[in-house]
């Protein structure tokens, strides 16, 4: 559903992305992490087009982002860290405004399901401004979801949500996968990573340092199977010198697409 | 590093970042202070040359520049108020700035400079250069220049001073969470207030008097030059500038210079205490607001919707969130206190024959693009930027660019195209204007509604900022001067294409039927293309620069 080739995206000097692959399949949820400033969140906006790559070339469903946007944001929902809206509409008001840009013609039934999954039923006539940070989170996703998306892309989503929210959203991603689409998250919490994702690529430097399950992570780096993900993520980012030289077998391998 | 040139470094690496925007807006802003200067300096000669008014002309300048000082005060006045909460106590760096081991009161200081610096600086940079075009018409030394530019630094001061004690009280008394809507719907009372109290002064005066009441004129001048407002600031700052062209040093100098002082030092104090004693707790709760009833899609979305599609979408929001904001609603009240106060100053001047009658009804061709450009400034040219944090949804979507800011257009276009329309209109009727002209003006209007909604749209949306705290900080920006100078330039040359069959009309050589002639159609022709291609032209460069914008996920 989607592929990431040779991704880079540059600010000055700097390279955020650095000749990134990747690929998320249908039916299995993909964890990105990192250690802060890997570049995962800039990748994440490179996909979502909110930010244009210097090089490189992502494909959504077939569809290249930079030449066919239109057609790969159709097919893509994304929920940020941090959502905001439009302050003085309601959520509801928002949905339906979210399915008008999608040319959705009936999306009254569809909405009410997503308001009442994500527990917004009640709130869904108030004012986005008097939502809790909580709240707004559950509303990106319903907003994520209302086009009926096959790649679902939340960046950071547990961030303000919950313990019942935590929950909602870690049951809804593996529905979302055994539905059909390709799930990407990238989170701090690795227990959570470790509960729901069928994959993982680790990123760090803006370059694909691991990927696989966690089994094959474990096999990578020569380690048993109660090696926590933790762990595992420490060896792999830690194993880079400052000066930025790979010291792992496994990042060259890294280096191949995920 | 100090906090003053922590700022500093900021400001100048964010001026670094768009280098050619900073080449473009300093050479503009330069251009626009020549102008002055010079139309300043020709203007002064121009009195003293006067052969009625030369022993009047000193006067009747101070009391002009009384006046122009008045009126800039009143427009500090305007912006500060959003400003202050926003600077001295919404500021994201604030309760960073306080948890360091640095004292209170140099945060608050050098907040208060900052509120000085946004709310007076362009009041200020406009002075300066009529104080500078005085001073070179009268052949005044250098004391005169610093003097002055001082004197007009404390003036402006005072009432940055009061707008902050103002917003103190504001963050105090006002609802939980609507300070900031309070504070813009104060501000553009405080504005409407202004225009009205500038249509008090009767300007229309001056069209009473003419080269055939000679005597009246002077009469007018000189009760003019002894108006006694002596006990208000703006007359310190201009007695203290007038005393420095004579090389004395005017009481007023000190008096303006203490006074600005101490009322900026007691704003940063005040701040200081409200903020350390948790006084402006009204900007933190979150207001609290019952739901909605439900209701189901209205007939007048499902229709914009359904016949525009995504355009139609983007067009039904931001008509909800217009009516309901009020930093973006409110800015209908200064629109119809302009108009009001243009149709009652049309009325009130006094016009004996048609050929006069004619004469204003050419002219106010010009006035009436002038206006919908000063009201696009704060409708239109807002628009995408007024997306604000919530524009990385518009992003992620499958919306085109040309879609959003065609919808911005076609939302803005009517309310433009009803006030062109009935200011060409009624001015005309007002005016009762010949045939040639009730036919031009409100075509000239309409196609000036079009072209400057686009201006104003399009260079908003290529110069769009998402995160601002008010409306007010946006009509400020380099963008916002080349979408001006842009609108009146389009205005200038409708005004010039008009000018001939105004011309023809005052001479009395055409009637009625000029617009059905060769000439009036090409004349039609040429100004339908002329605002097309503009509009084309500015919604076009607004919809490639905005795809090449990467904001979008504040914090990001």
């Amino acid at each position: 559903m989607l592929e990431v080739v040779g991704l880079t995206k540059r600010y000055g000097r700097n390279a955020a992305v650095d000749g990134l692959d990747l690929v998320a399949r249908p039916g299995e949820v993909l964890a990105l992490l990192g250690p802060n400033g890997a570049g995962k969140t800039t990748a994440i906006r490179c996909v979502t087009g909110l930010i244009k790559p210097s090089g490189g070339r992502i494909l959504i469903g077939g569809h290249d982002v930079e030449r066919e946007p239109l057609a790969a944001k159709t097919l893509t929902g994304f929920v940020p860290d941090r959502a905001w809206f439009y302050p003085k509409v309601t959520a509801r008001e928002l949905l339906r405004y979210l399915a008008g840009v999608r040319g959705l013609a009936s999306a009254e039934g569809r909405m009410e399901e997503l308001l009442a999954r994500f527990r917004l039923t009640r709130a869904a006539d108030s004012l986005i401004e008097t939502f809790s940070h909580g709240m707004r989170q559950r509303l990106a996703f319903c907003a994520a979801l209302i086009g009926a998306p096959r790649l679902f892309i939340a960046d950071e989503p547990m961030v303000g949500l919950d313990v019942q929210g935590h929950r909602d959203v870690k049951l809804l991603f593996r529905e979302l996968a055994a539905d059909g689409l390709a799930v990407i998250l990238t989170t701090h919490t690795l227990a959570v990573a470790e509960e729901v994702a069928d994959r993982i690529a680790v990123i760090d430097r803006g370059k694909l340092v691991a990927h696989g399950t966690l089994r094959e992570l474990r096999a990578l780096l020569n380690r048993s199977d109660e090696t926590s993900l933790e762990e595992l993520f420490l060896i792999l980012t830690e194993a880079q010198g400052e000066d930025g030289e790979r010291a792992l077998e496994p990042n060259r391998r890294g280096r191949q697409r995920a | 590093m100090s906090l003053f040139r922590l700022r500093t470094l900021g400001a100048l690496r964010s001026l670094a970042a768009r280098p050619a925007w900073l080449v473009v807006g300093s050479l503009m802003l330069l251009g626009i202070g020549y102008a002055i200067f010079a139309g300043v300096a020709a203007g002064v000669r121009w009195l003293y040359a006067y052969p009625l008014v030369d022993r009047l002309a000193p006067a009747v300048l101070q009391r002009s520049l009384e006046g122009l000082f008045l009126m800039l005060m009143a427009a500090v006045l305007f912006s500060v108020l959003v400003a202050s909460i926003g600077i001295l106590y919404g500021s994201a760096d604030l309760e960073l700035l306080l948890a360091q081991p640095t004292s209170r009161a140099r945060v608050f200081g050098m907040k208060v400079v900052e509120l000085f610096v946004n709310a007076a600086g362009l009041p200020l940079l406009f002075t300066l250069p009529v104080l500078a075009g005085i001073g070179a018409a009268l052949g005044a030394g250098a004391g005169y220049y610093l003097v002055s530019a001082l004197a007009a630094c404390a003036l402006y001061a005072l009432p940055v001073a009061v707008g902050a004690v103002l917003a103190l009280v504001l963050v105090r008394v006002a609802p939980a969470g609507r300070v900031r809507e309070v504070a813009t719907a104060a501000s553009v009372s405080v504005a409407a207030v202004g225009l009205l109290g500038l249509r008090a002064l009767r300007p229309e005066q001056l069209f009473r008097l003419g080269d055939q009441d000679a005597d009246a004129f002077e009469r007018f001048l000189t009760s003019f030059a002894s108006l006694d407002a002596g006990w208000l600031p703006p007359a310190w700052a201009a007695n203290a500038s007038w005393a420095a062209l004579d090389g004395r040093l005017h009481v007023g100098l000190f008096v303006l210079l203490a006074t600005g002082a101490a009322g900026l030092g007691l704003a940063g104090l005040l701040a200081h205490v409200a903020f350390a004693r948790g006084w402006v707790r009204s900007l933190d709760a979150s207001p609290v607001a019952p739901p909605r009833r439900r209701t189901a899609i209205p007939p007048w979305e499902r229709a914009l919707v359904s016949r525009l599609g995504a355009v139609g979408a983007v067009i039904a929001k931001d008509a909800r969130v217009f009516l309901r904001d009020v930093q973006q609603w409110s800015q209908l009240i200064v629109l119809v206190a302009l108009a009001g106060v243009y149709f009652v100053s049309l009325g009130a001047i006094p016009v004996p024959t048609q050929q006069f009658r004619d004469v204003l009804g050419a002219m106010n061709i010009a006035f009436v693009g002038f206006i919908v450009a000063g009201i696009a400034l704060r409708v239109a040219y807002p628009s995408v930027s007024f997306e604000g944090g919530a524009f990385w949804l518009s992003q992620v979507q499958p919306l085109r660019k040309r879609s959003v800011v065609l919808a911005k257009f076609l939302f803005a276009l009517p309310l433009m195209l009803m006030l062109a329309l009935t200011l060409g209109v009624v001015a005309g009727r007002v005016l009762d204007t010949s045939p040639v002209l009730a036919f031009g003006a409100p075509l000239a209007a309409a196609l000036g509604a079009v072209a400057i909604t686009a201006l104003a749209v399009g260079l908003g949306a290529a110069n769009a900022r998402f995160e601002f705290t008010s409306p007010n900080e946006l009509v400020m920006t380099p963008g916002a001067f080349a979408y001006m100078a842009l609108a009146l330039a389009y205005t200038g040359v409708v005004t010039v294409l008009l000018a001939r069959p105004a011309w023809l009309v005052i001479s009395g050589g055409r009637s009625a039927a000029y617009w059905s002639t060769g000439e009036g159609l090409i004349v039609i022709g040429v100004l339908v293309v002329l605002t097309l291609g503009t509009a084309a032209s500015a919604l076009a460069f607004g919809i490639r620069q905005l795809s090449r914008t990467e904001a979008g996920l504040p914090g990001g």
